[in-house]
């Protein structure tokens, strides 16, 4: 084990590491500059029992009714061994299917229950490479193999819906989502959303070719999203480029590396362990947990709450602290350079004088100030 | 540049209480709105799950759609609630006397007005629209007027995305005008905390309390259209699966009864959302209505007049998309009601004014010089008459020499800068009246501002031209045209989608 995974390990306590999933490492690239995010994750932490035991909301907890609707959905795609989803492929990627071959990887080995990650992912892999090396008859479709990324450091397992193989040679991510293309059209947050998610897969399969010496243009930046068409559950397949967030994924998966500096900032026995108690029920007191977060510098935005457990923790944080992120990024970018609304305030009435670099900004606040002053005046 | 909201915002965190923003109010408030609540299925794309609506505050009706199988009654029961609504606007008509552009017509003297909680609920409508507009009409009871809703949706839902139309109004949008709160513009999308915010209750120490306790999950209701997922997994989850099992073993009472128990749990969690709008709509109702607002609500009964005229005349439903020429004529139309309203709440409300100076497309200060006999002798060698004044200001300018001014106290008139001279940190700006003070012989003085008077410049609205777009059989083929080589044919169904 390496000294880095030693030091994570602390960080995490005795609980085992929750691995990076698709949708954890979508939200890197939503708000990339959070070192609190980017270390609880890297170190597995299980960042809803955080936010459960300090008795936050849970922002990200998921709707039975939503699983159920997707998971039915997915099961209607690809049931009779991939049979409605073919003839959509074939139009959306334009692929010449006489004969379709389909291999499920959802069990290896066993009838029932699933495998284990590892043993699904040497599935997937000499499949993958056996038809992307012609050595047998390729299997156009895969359902559900396994994928690995090296995430900073670390293997990640990585789940796609489906890949389907072009006999020219190139695989293409298949994402299988519940939301609706209405006219043509799917929600444009849902998206960006599911084609960050289907990013990471490219990247992950990129990386296993590339194991085996083939190029990366072998996968392609176009995904393909199926979703249920305007109002009825009848899937539709429509192709998408995932070039920018392919590209934005693998940049941030770049800035990882930047781990150990993150660590050593950190006072000597910094933890987030909850300590489970022989119940499991987290023993930690509260007021450490809590301190033991403010050691790490946290970005908040409110958009964290679509993507971060722990929003409302930070969100607490940044209100109690008086920080104009707080606010929204529209106050946040107007006062570039000045974190708190206490600073921003004792400026604008003249209680702090500014540094030379603030001086600018003083002089705008100072100026609302006055055009708000007259405008009271004038309604007075 | 600090935009005044900012600034606002972050007294109402500091001190805990909501600022005022606009104190006048400029769309048009019905005495009779139609309040509507929507709540939809967690996963299908428009399936609705409960209606709540009425014109009283004290008799909300809930409409119910049972979780599986057919929604048709409860959309034709919908149907029926929000075109009895839309009739009753069409009772009586006002004849409008020829003007020099236009003949004589007529029009409603109302029209309708629907208020919804947030923006989100707007989206589910144009979802609900997009769908319903399309169904067949059939033998089946209602499915006719369930069409014709699917029609109303699209037209209301469309009418909501034009800046300054009151047909359609999310109500936290609506509250962010006129106050701001001390949280972030996504949690003011939240109706229960917003209004917390403004008018807390009166135990609460302030409104920042008051939306801390308003957020209390056990306690708070999201405004909708989505659920919680709390509240699915907790309450609905078990309602839906025994509304399924009773369905599956065709237990006719047993569906009742779940039926009637997931009306009462609705009832219960739509009635806080209820009440809270009409607390907004009895806070919006007491502001003062700005200049442009009656202008702007005829304009409404305008577009509602034409609209029935077309239901009744053609009655097709909007293509699912626009084609090319319908896309950029509603483009051009949004955009002119955009700048419209723009214009107007610019001239009528001290605020926007206030707001326009902080973010430079304004500048404001008392005229310090005036040369009322000012004269140019014109490319014909004809003099005009080109009244000139100076403002002191100690706003940053940003505009340059030649840029066309507005000001509020002459709403015709236009101010052109002839030269900026930048002081120390004060302004002093030149400039010439071009229009709206007469001519020579004619001469209207009242235009002349006084030595000391305080005026607040603005960048003059560009004057309007609807564009000109192609008809149809001249639009290449590659813009949505007929297709190149053929014979143009009017009576195609165009853009009627296959369902």
């Amino acid at each position: 084990m390496s000294s880095l995974d030693a030091r994570l390990g602390v960080l995490r306590g005795t609980t085992p590491p929750i691995p990076h999933n698709a949708r954890t490492l979508a939200a890197l690239t939503a708000n990339p500059s959070c070192d609190r995010r980017s270390l609880l994750d890297a170190a597995g932490i299980d960042k809803d029992a955080l936010a459960a035991h300090l008795d936050l909301p849970r922002p990200l907890r998921k709707s039975q009714l939503a699983l159920d609707y997707g998971i039915a959905f997915e099961r209607k795609v690809t049931a009779q061994a991939g049979a409605p989803l073919v003839p959509l492929l074939r139009q959306a990627l334009g692929l010449t299917l006489p004969e379709v071959s389909y291999e499920d990887v959802n069990s290896v080995g066993s009838d029932d229950d699933k495998s284990s990650p590892q043993l699904r992912h040497a599935r997937t892999r000499s499949l993958i490479l056996s038809a992307a090396h012609r050595r047998s008859d390729p299997r156009t479709l895969l359902d559900h193999p396994v994928l690995r990324l090296t995430v900073a450091g670390h293997q990640a397992y990585l789940e796609p819906d489906v890949l389907a193989f072009q006999r020219d040679g190139v695989f293409h991510v298949v994402e299988i989502k519940s939301f609706p293309v209405i006219h043509g059209q799917p929600d444009p947050i849902k998206a960006t959303a599911a084609l960050t998610q289907a990013a990471a897969y490219v990247l992950a399969l990129r990386e296993l070719l590339a194991d085996d010496g083939l190029p990366p243009d072998r996968v392609s930046d176009t995904v393909i999203l199926v979703n249920p068409r305007n109002f009825t559950r009848h899937p539709t397949a429509t192709p998408f480029s995932a070039h920018k967030q392919i590209k934005n994924l693998s940049r941030h998966l770049g800035r990882l590396r930047r781990l150990p500096e993150l660590l050593d900032k950190l006072p000597p026995a910094t933890t987030f362990d909850l300590a489970p108690g022989p119940d499991q029920k987290p023993t930690r007191p509260r007021n450490e947990l809590v301190a033991a977060l403010a050691t790490v510098r946290p970005h908040y935005t409110p958009g964290c709450r679509h993507h971060c457990d722990l929003a409302f923790h930070c969100r607490t944080e940044a209100r109690n602290q008086g920080r104009t992120a707080a606010l929204g990024t529209a106050v946040r970018d107007d006062l570039a350079g000045i974190d708190t609304i206490a600073t921003a305030l004792d400026l604008t009435d003249g209680r702090m004088h500014p540094s030379r670099d603030k001086q600018d900004i003083t002089q705008a606040l100072r100026h609302a100030q006055r055009i708000h002053a007259d405008l009271q005046q004038d309604t007075a | 540049m600090i935009q005044l909201t900012s600034l606002l915002r972050m007294r109402a965190a500091h001190t805990g209480n909501v600022q005022r923003a606009s104190q006048l109010r400029h769309l048009h408030l019905s005495d009779q709105p139609l309040m509507l609540l929507a709540l939809k299925q967690t996963g299908p794309a428009a399936r609705p799950l409960a209606v709540m609506l009425g014109t009283d505050p004290h008799r909300p009706r809930l409409l119910l759609a049972p979780p599986s199988g057919s929604t048709a009654p409860m959309l034709s029961a919908l149907a029926d609630a929000v075109t009895a609504y839309i009739d009753a606007c069409q009772r009586h008509r006002e004849h409008l006397p020829a003007t020099s552009n236009k003949p004589a017509r007529w029009r409603y003297t109302d029209a309708p007005q629907i208020l919804v909680p947030n923006p989100q609920t707007v989206q589910h409508l144009k979802d609900l629209g997009d769908d319903l507009r399309f169904r067949s009409v059939d033998e089946s009871p209602g499915s006719r007027a369930v069409q014709r809703l699917g029609h109303w949706l699209t037209y209301l839902t469309d009418r909501a995305d034009l800046p300054g139309s009151a047909a359609l109004i999310p109500m936290t949008s609506f509250l962010g005008m006129h106050w701001v709160s001390g949280q972030s513009p996504q949690e003011d999308e939240d109706l229960a905390t917003l209004l917390a915010w403004i008018d807390p209750p009166r135990h609460a120490a302030s409104g920042r309390d008051a939306a801390h306790t308003a957020e209390d999950p056990a306690t708070h209701r999201p405004a909708g259209p989505a659920t919680d997922a709390a509240f699915d997994n907790d309450h609905l989850a078990p309602l839906f699966d025994a509304y399924a099992r009773a369905r599956r073993r065709a237990l006719g009472l047993e569906q009742t009864r779940t039926l009637q128990e997931l009306d009462r749990l609705l009832a219960t969690y739509l009635q806080p959302t209820w009440d809270l709008m009409w607390q907004a709509y009895t806070l919006l109702q007491a502001l003062p209505e700005a200049k442009g607002t009656a202008r702007r609500w005829d304009h409404e009964r305008t577009a509602f007049t034409d609209e029935c005229t077309y239901l009744t005349q053609d009655g097709r439903p909007r293509p699912a998309r626009d084609n090319a020429v319908a896309a950029a004529v509603r483009l051009a139309c949004m955009e002119h009601a955009a700048a419209a309203f723009a214009a107007g709440r610019t001239a009528g409300d001290p605020f926007v004014r206030a707001e326009l100076r902080t973010t430079g497309k304004a500048f404001g200060g008392p005229v310090t010089t005036i040369d009322p006999e000012h004269t140019l002798h014109g490319p014909s060698g004809r003099t005009q008459w080109r009244p000139r004044l100076t403002v002191f200001t100690s706003d940053p300018v940003l505009m340059e020499p030649g840029q066309l001014l507005a000001c509020h106290t002459h709403p015709s008139a236009r101010y052109k800068i002839c030269e900026v001279t930048p002081g120390d940190g004060d302004t002093l700006v030149g400039l010439e009246i071009t229009a709206g003070m007469g001519t020579m012989d004619r001469p209207n003085h009242a235009v002349l501002p006084d030595a000391g008077a305080f005026l607040v410049f603005t960048i003059a609205p560009a004057p309007y031209r609807m564009p000109e777009f192609p008809a149809r059989d001249q639009t290449p083929w590659t813009h949505g045209g007929p297709p190149a080589g053929q014979p143009y044919h009017s009576d195609e169904d165009e853009g009627e989608e296959e369902q």
